[in-house]
């Protein structure tokens, strides 16, 4: 990505167009961009979650952005909510993978091999606990960033 | 008809120059026919032999200077042939509104053009560009560039 300030205005482009009209003239086949005022843009990292990108702006010798927050919309309530909602949806399809073997042993007595039952037990527990935490936030801020790590 | 040219003899008085009437006969007919055309030159009078060197030659532009542009006189030539060999600023001098010039530019480098200008067609450096441009106004450019197919 390239801009240029044009008439107090920076222009942005996907990369130095071909031709290019300044007050210098009308500029053709051009190679080097920064001969004419195109500079690099730099985006800074930032998590689309909570934050986004605003007020384009030259920094040195290229352009960039500042990173605001992002506005979220729901209470801090709401939002635990949906967090766990999402965890307990996670939390489901990986159990479904096994669950072929709790019914199998209610069809037919079967049992279920000790380390599934171990591993799916393991995966409540840790369930259990992220929703603890997940609970446990302050902000609309982190319940929305705050990551699931199954 | 061919030009009627007044006989005014070897010296003055000699006697053997064209009489009055008949030298100023020989005038009237050289403007008679000089008025009846228009601007005083006959219809298909002109041929090309007549017309200007800056109507028929061509010319290749030296490369300029660090920093100064390449000129273009359009007083100088009809076709100005130059090859880049770096990014170049042209200019133009004695333009006059409604001439009309071609340049044949090679070269893979920047091309720039008086402020004023209007571009048909893209400049590819890597081959032969025929830039025909045609002064329309007091500086304003419009230009045609085209390749090889």
């Amino acid at each position: 990505m390239k801009a240029i300030l044009v008439n107090g205005e920076i222009k942005t482009f996907g990369s130095v167009p071909k031709s290019w009209s300044d007050e210098n003239g009308l500029h053709l086949n051009i190679k080097d961009g920064s001969k004419y005022g195109f500079k690099d843009v730099i985006y800074p990292t930032f998590d689309a979650r909570i934050e986004e990108l605003s007020n384009l702006h030259l920094d040195g010798d290229v352009y960039t952005y500042d990173v605001i927050d992002k506005p979220v919309k729901g209470t801090l309530a709401e939002l635990k909510e949906q967090k766990v909602s999402e965890l307990k949806s996670m939390v489901g399809e990986q159990l479904s993978a096994t669950d072929w073997y709790i019914i199998r042993e209610a069809d037919s007595g079967e049992a279920t091999p000790a380390d599934v039952r171990g591993e799916r037990a393991a995966l409540r527990t840790k369930s259990d606990s992220i929703e603890a935490e997940i609970n446990a936030l302050t902000t609309k801020k982190a319940v929305v960033s705050f990551d699931i790590n199954l | 008809m061919a030009q009627q040219t007044i006989n005014i003899g070897t010296v003055a008085n000699d006697g053997t120059g064209d009489p009055l009437r008949t030298a100023f006969d020989k005038s009237n007919d050289n403007f008679t026919e000089l008025y009846n055309a228009s601007g005083g030159i006959a219809d298909d009078s002109v041929t090309y032999a007549k017309l200007g060197t800056e109507f028929t030659t061509s010319y290749t532009l030296p490369v300029p200077g660090a920093g100064l542009p390449m000129n273009v006189d359009f007083s100088s030539a009809q076709v100005f042939v130059t090859t880049l060999s770096a990014d170049t600023t042209i200019s133009f001098s004695n333009q006059e509104i409604g001439m009309v010039k071609d340049l044949i530019l090679t070269g893979d480098y920047a091309l720039t053009l008086p402020a004023g200008s209007t571009v048909s067609g893209t400049y590819d450096g890597t081959v032969e560009n025929l830039i025909q441009v045609v002064i329309t106004s007091s500086g304003q450019f419009w230009y045609s560039i085209s390749q090889a197919q």
